[in-house]
């Protein structure tokens, strides 16, 4: 009833090698869920199918299940509004996904301020966009996240002078911008200080109160904290699923972890 | 004249003595003819020949072509018939043989004898069929070839009888082909001439076809109430729509072909002209003329003449012209479509015997088919070579393209420099083979330091812009061309190629290959070869291959990236180098080389795939063999295969943006 | 500080507008029909021709400096601007010509006598008197104004569509549009292109209809028409890269995929500004060759789209004035040099002759500008001046 994206079974490879091996995996409203598992098993490559980047070979990606009445059989049929393997990656963000990249990517030679105008959720019509001036309501909803990412003093600033974690935390105050309902984020906490990583813990909590959150991560102690369901990749398939502690003590991801 | 005698008749009595026998004979023969040799006529010298033909073969045809090429004299006094060798002022006669001398004479006192024309032809036609037999085979060869240029219908029994008598292999199939040629010119046997053209099924000899050709020539536009019964018709003519073929049929317009053979004007014309029809028709310019003739003041039978600015207009003018009885009739383009529908136009083979020409169309196709397979042969051969040269031009940019990712303008430069170096090294060394031994290695050693310069003072700090790159090796480029221009001025300068790849390798009339695009084609394998060697097989390869991958594991691993990226970049420049060379033997070597391919051979390594060797074979190939295929559809317009081919790769790169041998996700490495 | 900057630049197009006109102004004040003929008519011509490359560096300037398609085609739309003008200018001409001729006939001519005329006079030097059917629009300059916009709006629609459909970007794309340009210049160099092959069209100086005003005027005219263009496409470049559509350009330039992932269908921004400068460089290409008086295939060969590149990486890519002065600086320099007046530097046995060294002079000078100063010569007095930022 209330699943916000499901993965059906998806499969990709490249020039023979299986980055993605039918993999399926779903994740409800609001709801916040972490994807753990070391390079190479195919953490990037799900989320770029996701996002539409990449196109799977097989299975199906849905988004947006709703429940509706069907009069001749007396009882409720789920539907999915989108298939997202039939969208580009700009229909798909306005579907309401919004990606953190691994690394920061923001606009470097743009004003804190001006990254956060271009995330704002508005038309995004080149005709409409020429137009486009900023009301009371959006400069305060701008100031408000700014508040959030702690940004707050930096607005004027040019982004590419910000540090690392601050332009991480500059790219998730553009996804919030772009008030999504699914954001997946990319190793949100590489490069940050513990103080920057506890902060971020903050945020995407919070975040997930009204948002679902994706985080994909290779840092165990980073997941730990985020306290939520964790699912384990590996070469391109789902090993484990289930909490931290749970995971944690299951020998083929200890093996994969710490063997070899 | 007696003394003469017997010097002669001693002479013999110890060499020859049946020959001077003849001689004397000939001798006299030649005194008692001698006043038609001297004043030859048509009519006369049938007789000569006639009997002439009685003496030793030997001496007739040494007579006879002196006598044809006006090489014979006569003494006025004696009126014997001589050959003379001129001795200052003075002319020492000989009798035929050239051994006996007669006497010592002035130029008044003899005359060169001047057959004329018609003569000339009767002598030859008797003198080919002694040459054809003569001992001697290169006169035999000589005399066939003058055969092969006009034969005549004398000449078939000649030729017949050589072919019996011929006993040279080679001679004797050319023999029989030109009888071949002679029975279905000029025999009366439609049965001899159907064998011929049978066995003629399959041989794609150019004379072949220009023989079957001859035999299929039909004549002019003819026109009747219906079709003649008794005629062996070549094509029925609808004017204004049917074309004429080569093979006499008739055919309708089309892309290779809108001229049709007669139009509906000339059409009635010719009917006017056959009497078919009565009234003459107005052309609008001689309706114009009659028109301007009768202008009174401002009307022309009462029209105004600024309103006659159209054809309804002009031709109602006219009309009034006609009542009046100032004009001939106008004939409306409807009549003059309603009275050609009532004919009938052919054209009717000048062969009358409809069996002969049904079998020479036969021929032909069956001819045709094997000439067309033979083209698609040669267009193979054209795209393949094509698809060398651009292998060639590319192959270079592959490697700076493709593995470093550094675009290139100035590489079509490094193309002329390496032509140039040729050029220099032959205004050296003469010797063509030498030069070009010499000159490979040079151009490789120049570009490459070119290359490596470029490389340390410009790409290096470009690295990790590509737009950039392009933009400065552009500049590099046009300063590298103004400075040749400078140097070697504008006119093109020639890379001659040594004599050895001259001429070519000859399949058939219509399949013959060059040797130097037989050397290209090796040439380019060669590249191929040594590419892959050097990429697969050497430590140079390995580190390239490396650096491209990861630069800083590679540089961890104790490789310098920069030397290895300089050295790369050399080697891709100095290949570019001995591609100009190749290049500049098959065209002019001018300052504008390099940029003449410059684009091909970028849209080469894209449209095959970049960083792959094998890519950058299959994009050239590609590109070749796709410009020879349209060129074939039209080969007048180079210019409109090249835009087409252009689109067709722009239209490509949308559905393939990666190229033909495209690496796909993280894979992309090898 | 946000507001500071907007009122910079807003005195910036202020500045840049008063310095245009004031200059129009002064070269009007000194030409042969309004002034004291210090400058000369040729002069004339060839400092509004200047004015149509500057306007031409602008476009490329938004298309490559704040979108980053280094397009190679852009030229090309020029001299399709060219040719589109050039039509009308060469028909109606040779109909005038045509016309007068035939007042010494008898009777008037016919519509197929006259354009068989018309079509002689034209194509007599292609072997044909037929009209193709692509000149049907050519005798009304309304209809071929249509086509200077049109016609290359379309065919940059067409491949831009294409290219940035299938992500073809960075140097493939460049490559791309230079095998678009090639493809164009071969096509119009043959002799059945219906525009007069290699020849091209020539005696576009002269305006129909108003001979009678003498070039010297006309000059003038043109002048006007380009400066007040060229202002024009200032003020309108500035506003639109001003707007938060400018903002997105310049994101596209710097992120293409992040602007993507931000929900923006980047290719139609793409597509809008490849169109739009295509058919800005049009219609300077439809005011340049009437002054140049000729135009042929070789003015649209890949070369010239290069050169146009050059233009704008010396002066200052990202920066419009920087456009302007690349493209203003670099073929008046050209013109200069090339046209023999600079003076030859003797060097004991080896003098250097600036026609035949200055363009190993512009080609080793841009290599250093693109190593040395990425924003051409307005980063580098950027570099002195402005050090107190």
């Amino acid at each position: 009833m209330n699943t916000l994206l499901k993965v059906e079974k998806i499969s990709v490879s490249f020039d023979g090698f299986k980055a993605i091996n039918s993999l399926s995996y779903s994740i409800g409203k609001n709801e916040l869920k972490a994807i753990i598992g070391p390079n190479g098993a195919g953490k990037t490559t799900f989320m770029d199918i996701i996002t539409g980047q990449t196109k799977p070979d097989e299975g199906n990606v849905l988004f947006g299940e709703r429940s509706v009445w069907l009069e001749s059989d007396q009882k409720y049929q789920v539907v999915w509004d989108e298939n997202l393997l039939m969208k580009s990656e700009s229909q798909i963000a306005l579907l309401g996904i919004g990606r953190k990249f691994q690394r920061p990517t923001v606009f470097e030679l743009k004003t804190v301020f001006e990254n956060l105008f271009i995330s704002m959720k508005k038309n995004r019509n080149p005709l409409s966009v020429l137009f486009q001036k900023l009301n009371r309501d959006e400069k305060n909803l701008i100031e408000k996240i700014l508040g959030e990412i702690s940004l707050k003093n930096e607005q004027d600033r040019i982004a590419g002078e910000l540090s690392h974690g601050q332009k991480q935390w500059l790219e998730i105050g553009m996804l919030l911008t772009q008030e999504p309902k699914l954001l997946l984020i990319d190793e949100p906490a590489a490069g940050m200080t513990s103080n920057e990583r506890r902060q971020t813990v903050e945020i995407l909590k919070k975040l997930s109160a009204d948002k679902s959150v994706i985080v994909v991560e290779h840092d165990m102690e980073f997941v730990k904290d985020l306290e939520c369901e964790v699912t384990v990749l590996h070469e391109g398939s789902i090993l484990s699923e289930g909490s931290i502690e749970h995971v944690s003590s299951n020998n083929e991801v200890i093996e994969v972890y710490l063997g070899r | 004249m007696k003394i003469n005698f017997y010097i002669i008749l001693l002479y013999a009595f110890f060499i020859n003595l049946p020959a001077v026998a003849h001689h004397d004979q000939f001798n006299i023969f030649l005194i008692e003819n001698s006043d038609n040799i001297i004043k030859s006529s048509a009519k006369t010298v049938d007789t000569i020949l006639r009997d002439i033909q009685s003496f030793d073969d030997e001496i007739v045809s040494r007579f006879l072509e002196l006598w044809k090429s006006k090489s014979l004299y006569y003494i006025k006094d004696t009126k014997q018939v001589v050959i003379v060798n001129e001795n200052n002022e003075s002319f020492d006669a000989l009798e035929i043989d050239g051994l006996t001398g007669i006497g010592n004479y002035t130029k008044k006192e003899i005359k060169k004898i001047k057959p004329n024309s018609g003569v000339r032809a009767k002598i030859d036609s008797l003198l080919v069929k002694y040459q054809i037999s003569n001992s001697d085979i290169n006169i035999r060869r000589k005399s066939l070839d003058s055969l092969k240029r006009n034969i005549q219908p004398e000449h078939l029994a000649v030729l017949q009888d050589a072919y019996i008598n011929e006993s040279d292999a080679e001679l004797k199939t050319a023999i029989d082909r030109l009888l071949k040629f002679a029975i279905i010119k000029y025999s009366d046997s439609n049965d001899k001439k159907l064998e011929i053209i049978e066995s003629f099924k399959g041989d794609t000899a150019i004379e072949i076809r220009a023989s079957l050709n001859q035999l299929l020539n039909s004549s002019e536009v003819k026109v009747g109430i219906s079709l003649p019964n008794n005629k062996n018709i070549a094509r029925v003519i609808v004017p204004g729509f049917t074309i004429k073929n080569s093979n006499g049929t008739s055919g309708t317009t089309n892309f290779f072909n809108e001229d049709v053979e007669i139009s509906i004007n000339d059409a009635y014309d010719k009917l006017y002209a056959d009497n078919l029809v009565y009234k003459k028709r107005i052309t609008p310019e001689e309706l114009k003329k009659i028109l301007q003739q009768n202008i009174i003041g401002d009307t022309i039978g009462g029209y105004s003449i600024s309103s006659l600015d159209n054809e309804q207009s002009r031709i109602a003018a006219y009309n009034k012209l006609v009542e009046n009885n100032l004009a001939p009739p106008f004939i409306s383009e409807n009549k003059i479509n309603e009275e050609v529908n009532k004919f009938i136009f052919y054209s009717v083979y000048n062969d009358s015997s409809s069996e002969v020409t049904n079998a020479a169309l036969n021929t032909l196709a069956s001819i045709n088919l094997r000439v067309q397979i033979y083209k698609y042969i040669d267009l193979f051969i054209d795209g393949l070579s094509l698809a060398s040269i651009y292998f060639l031009g590319a192959i270079g940019l592959a490697i700076t393209f493709g593995v470093m990712r550094v675009i290139n303008m100035a590489h079509g430069e490094f193309i002329m420099m390496g032509a140039y170096t040729g050029y220099v090294v032959q205004q050296f060394i003469s010797n063509h083979t030498l030069s070009l031994l010499v000159a490979l290695p040079l151009a490789f050693i120049i570009t490459f330091i070119a290359g490596v310069i470029m490389e340390r003072l410009v790409i290096r700090h470009l690295y990790r812009k590509p737009l950039d790159t392009l933009l400065a090796t552009f500049g590099i480029s046009i300063a590298l061309q103004q400075i040749a221009k400078n140097i070697f001025g504008t006119q093109a300068r020639p890379l001659t190629s040594p004599s050895w790849l001259d001429g070519s390798l000859s399949l058939s009339d219509d399949l013959s290959i060059s040797y130097i695009r037989i050397a290209i084609f090796i040439l380019s394998l060669i590249f191929l070869g040594l590419l892959l060697f050097v990429m697969n097989r050497t430590r140079l390869g390995l580190e390239t291959r490396a650096v491209t991958q990861n630069p800083v594991m590679a540089s961890n691993m104790g490789i310098n990236p920069e030397r290895i990226n300089m050295l790369t970049f050399g080697f891709g420049s100095g290949i570019a180098g001995i591609a100009g060379i190749a290049i500049g033997l098959f065209s002019k070597v001018t300052s504008e080389l390099g940029s003449e391919y410059i684009v091909q051979s970028f849209m080469t390594v894209v449209v095959g795939g970049v960083g792959n060797i094998w890519g950058t074979l299959a994009g050239a190939s590609l590109i070749g063999f796709l410009q020879k295929f349209i060129e074939w559809f039209n080969p007048s317009n180079t210019l409109a295969a090249q835009t087409y081919m252009i689109i067709f790769i722009i239209l490509f790169i949308q559905f393939r943006p990666k190229g033909i041998v495209a690496l796909k996700g993280r894979a992309a490495d090898d | 500080m946000t507001d500071s900057i907007n009122d910079l630049l807003a005195r910036h197009t202020l500045i840049f507008t008063i310095v245009v006109v004031v200059f129009s102004l002064f070269i009007t004040f000194f030409s042969e029909p309004y002034g004291n003929g210090l400058i000369s008519t040729s002069f004339v011509k060839t400092l509004g021709k200047t004015v149509c490359l500057c306007i031409i560096a602008l476009a490329m300037d938004v298309v490559w400096g704040y979108c980053g398609i280094l397009s190679l085609g852009h030229f090309a739309f020029f001299g399709l601007g060219g040719y589109m003008i050039g039509m009308w200018l060469m028909y109606e001409r040779t109909a005038i010509i045509v016309q007068e001729a035939a007042t010494n006939e008898l009777l008037p001519l016919t519509e197929t006598e006259l354009s068989n005329a018309i079509g002689n006079q034209i194509f007599g030097v292609v072997g044909g008197y037929d009209i193709p059917s692509i000149w049907m629009f050519a005798d009304s300059l309304g209809l071929q104004l249509i086509l200077v916009i049109a016609v290359p709006g379309i065919l940059a629609f067409i491949f831009g569509w294409l290219a940035f459909r299938s992500r073809v970007t960075g140097v493939y794309l460049s490559i791309l549009t230079q095998a678009l340009t090639l493809a164009l210049s071969l096509y119009l160099f043959q002799n059945d292109s219906g525009l007069r092959g290699n020849n091209g069209l020539s005696g576009l100086q002269n305006i129909p209809g108003i001979e009678y005003l003498g070039q010297e005027v006309i000059s003038i005219g043109f002048f006007w028409a380009s400066c007040i263009f060229l202002i024009s496409i200032f003020l309108l470049f500035h506003s639109l890269m001003k707007s938060k559509f400018g903002l997105i350009i310049t994101s596209i330039r710097d992120n293409e995929t992040r602007v993507r992932f931000l929900g923006y269908n980047v290719e139609i921004y793409k597509l809008f500004i490849f169109v739009l400068t295509a058919i800005i460089s049009s219609i300077a290409g439809a005011l340049y060759y009437p002054q140049a008086g000729i135009i042929n295939p070789a003015e649209l060969a890949p070369i010239a789209s290069i050169y146009l590149a050059v233009w704008v990486a010396i002066g200052g890519r990202g920066k419009l004035y920087g456009a302007i002065i690349g493209a203003a600086f670099v073929s008046l320099f050209s013109s200069w040099f090339t046209g023999g007046q600079a003076p030859d530097i003797p060097l004991g046995i080896f003098t250097i002759e600036w026609v035949n060294w200055w363009t190993v002079l512009l080609g080793f000078g841009f290599v250093i500008i693109t190593i040395f100063s990425e924003n051409g010569i307005i980063g580098f007095l950027r570099n002195i001046f402005v050090k107190e930022k």
